[in-house]
């Protein structure tokens, strides 16, 4: 019984993968893909100088730091958890070897 | 401005090597690095987007990038901590002898 | 007071500070009643701050009610919402941050007399407080990045309570699939975000409504509404990406199952019905998402009718009534929103008194097993009285607040002019009593199995469940506050749409 779910399960992820292919390949090619034909005016300013060359990298974390500091601090929440997941998953239990 | 069909291309083919890499793969590391593989999919076109502007500078998609890094490298990690405990019940790592739930 | 300065400038809404702070203290708590040998503080500390949760939502609500045109508006020091991340809370928010918080105030009481004998308590606690402060998060973002980060936040908790009790294989087999295809999830949702962004330039919900709304049916468009789709729809167990429910609820605790049938499918939905109404027209996605629906509805009643085991049989329940949730937004009315918020909050505290009535069993019993539980019933009554009111809710019987959700969802969608969903929701109806009836009746059987002599559960396990019961009963006969409260939230949704792209948008 188990071969046979095995063959299923296999039929069932080649079409998938077959089917996602077909669609991808035509939509990539036959469709033009709309970049920011919907943008409401006024959203897209340029937001970096791209003058210095050397200070591009500098712009974006000054960016990051005036703009997302809300998705900052919660990546922090995200990494403290990581780490209490990562503890839980390997310490080892009380009375065990 | 920069066309986009190679980056199309690029972000459907990783998604696809991604997909084939989950489905058909039987060992457990490698099922984690095929979800990796299709997180970077998805980087990789915010990526692609910067370069629409002039001077391939757009600071908000590469924020979303630096940030989603970090994200789902955190979800491998809690993934790679059950497969050392998948290990220590099982024996191997091999996903077909994970069916003893059945239905 | 509530949503705003915390300190210089740095404002977050307070039940997300409140879960997020507490989350962050509990470690250290932990480890001091380690030290102390007093170990009953780490529960105590998870109920104070799930009440704290819960005391400031009400005060969120009082707030947002009285604000302008009931939109509160919100950034991290001082940052203006279209380049910056935000918090957009209207009632729709207020709503689900009270359902989730009430159900995580009486699931922590539930867990400190259940889990009192385990180990690695503290990290428990604390991956409990941070589950809830990624669902209060996901409900009140007004941004699409800031749910992603929230909705992994939330994610990565759940995979590892869901593994917690790593000493069988149980529940590793099961929290490992869990993983691999909520991360899957995750990274379709990445993918379309991607899509958005590439055709507006902005991530934000108001300006992504304003932009996205009347557009045109593009090849395009119906790639990413199935990416939404895919992706949202694996954590609300949507029928073809289910796979993952069945296994990993009954191999959870029974505190963490409730949680997760009661509040984290239900956020799943949530995010996905927000994204939906503000990105695309109703009835662009009225028929698929009707389509899903009675695929949803008709698998769960017809797997979870060959079940043996008593948390698999209320898994499969659980993607049964997910499926009722779609009618109502496959309608695309405020009605029919108002039948899906109500069946949302209705849902959670039957579900939820379902599993940790059914964790009482477990508890005292020690078996899962229908046929092995045989007149486990006589021997606790206050739990056998619980479970008979949630499984009397969940089927819609009169009386009970199920029944007024699941009439207004037919309701609505005989009216949108889709008699088929309320026909398949009927007879769904009827056969989810067949098997909610057989598990009544082998609890009360006279004859009970041998060797089972069981005393009723501790007094906080059994209290919760009985508190939840009564609840169930007096909103099913005087359901008017939270009828008024889920009828100003469907609203936000649909009349409000114009409110809330002018908070933004000015």
């Amino acid at each position: 019984m188990s071969s046979k779910v095995l063959r299923y399960g296999a039929t069932v992820s080649v079409a998938v993968i077959i089917g996602l292919m077909l669609v991808l390949s035509w939509i990539t090619v036959d469709e033009d893909f709309p970049a920011f034909q919907y943008a409401q005016p006024g959203v897209r300013d340029q937001l970096v100088e791209a003058e210095p060359y050397n200070g591009i990298a500098e712009g974006v974390a000054r960016f990051l730091w005036d703009h997302r500091a809300l998705d900052l601090n919660s990546q922090a929440f995200v990494i403290v958890a990581a780490i209490m997941c990562s503890l839980a998953m390997l310490k080892a239990e009380e009375g065990e070897h | 401005m920069y066309p986009l069909t190679p980056f199309l291309t690029a972000t459907g083919l990783m998604l696809i090597i991604g997909l084939t890499c989950l489905m058909v793969k039987r060992d457990m590391v490698r099922i984690l690095i095929g979800v990796e593989i299709l997180f970077n999919a998805a980087n990789l076109f915010f990526v692609a987007l910067s370069t629409q502007t002039t001077g391939f500078i757009d600071p908000l998609p590469q924020s979303v990038v630096m940030m989603a890094i970090v994200l789902d490298g955190t979800v491998i990690a809690v993934g790679l901590a059950m497969v050392v405990n998948v290990y220590r019940h099982y024996g191997t790592i091999d996903i077909r002898r994970l069916r003893r739930l059945k239905w | 007071m509530v949503g705003q300065e915390l300190f210089s400038g740095f404002a977050l809404p307070l039940p997300l500070a409140i879960l997020l702070a507490g989350g962050l203290l509990s470690p250290i708590f932990g480890s001091l009643s380690d030290r102390m040998r007093f170990s009953s503080f780490k529960g105590a500390w998870m109920v104070l701050i799930s009440g704290g949760a819960l005391v400031s939502v009400y005060l969120l609500y009082l707030q947002v009610k009285a604000s302008a045109e009931e939109i509160l508006l919100m950034g991290v020091w001082g940052q203006t919402p279209p380049t910056a991340g935000c918090f957009e809370i209207d009632m729709l928010s207020v709503f689900m941050a009270g359902s989730i918080s009430v159900l995580g105030l009486l699931v922590s009481v539930y867990s400190i007399s259940y889990m009192a004998k385990e180990s690695r308590l503290t990290e428990f606690y604390t991956l409990m407080a941070f589950m809830m402060a990624g669902m209060m998060g996901i409900v009140m973002a007004g941004d699409m990045f800031t749910l992603f980060v929230f909705w992994e936040l939330m994610g990565l908790s759940s995979y590892v309570l869901v593994a917690f009790q790593k000493r069988t294989w149980g529940p590793i087999e099961a929290g490992f699939k869990y993983l691999v295809m909520s991360a899957t999830a995750g990274a379709f949702l990445l993918l379309s975000m991607s899509i958005m962004y590439g055709m507006t330039g902005t991530l934000n919900f108001a300006a992504l409504s304003a932009s996205l709304k009347g557009a045109p049916v593009t090849p395009w468009t119906i790639f990413l509404l199935s990416c939404l789709i895919i992706g949202f729809g694996v954590k609300s167990a949507i029928v073809p990406l289910h796979t993952w429910l069945p296994d990993a609820h009954p191999e959870a605790p029974s505190p963490i199952s409730a949680l997760l049938s009661g509040a984290v499918i239900e956020t799943g939905l949530y995010a996905m019905v927000r994204v939906l109404f503000l990105v695309f027209e109703p009835g662009f996605f009225s028929w698929p998402v009707a389509i899903l629906a009675i695929i949803t509805m008709s698998l769960g009643n017809i797997m979870a009718l060959l079940q043996t085991d008593l948390k698999r049989l209320l898994a499969y329940s659980s993607i049964a009534q997910v499926g009722y949730m779609l009618i109502g937004v496959s309608t695309g009315l405020s009605y029919g929103l108002l039948g899906t918020f109500l069946h949302i909050f209705n849902h959670s505290i039957m579900k939820g008194v379902a599993f940790l009535a059914a964790g009482n069993i477990v508890h005292m019993a020690g078996t899962r097993d229908i046929n092995e539980m045989r007149g486990v019933g006589r021997m606790m009554p206050i739990t056998t009285f619980a479970i008979i009111v949630a499984f009397l809710g969940l089927g819609g019987v009169p009386g009970t607040s199920g029944f007024i959700s699941k009439f207004i969802l037919f309701n609505a969608s005989l009216g949108a002019g889709n008699p088929i969903l309320a026909v398949v929701g009927v007879l769904n109806s009827t056969l989810s009593m067949a098997y909610y009836l057989r598990v009544i009746m082998a609890l009360l059987d006279g004859k009970a199995a041998e060797g089972m002599k069981v005393k009723e559960a501790p007094l906080m396990m059994a209290g919760v469940s009985l508190v939840m019961s009564i609840l169930i009963i007096a909103l099913g006969l005087y359901p008017n506050p939270v009828m008024g409260i889920s009828a100003d939230a469907s609203e936000a949704l649909i009349t409000g749409l114009a409110n809330y792209i002018g908070a933004v948008l000015r």
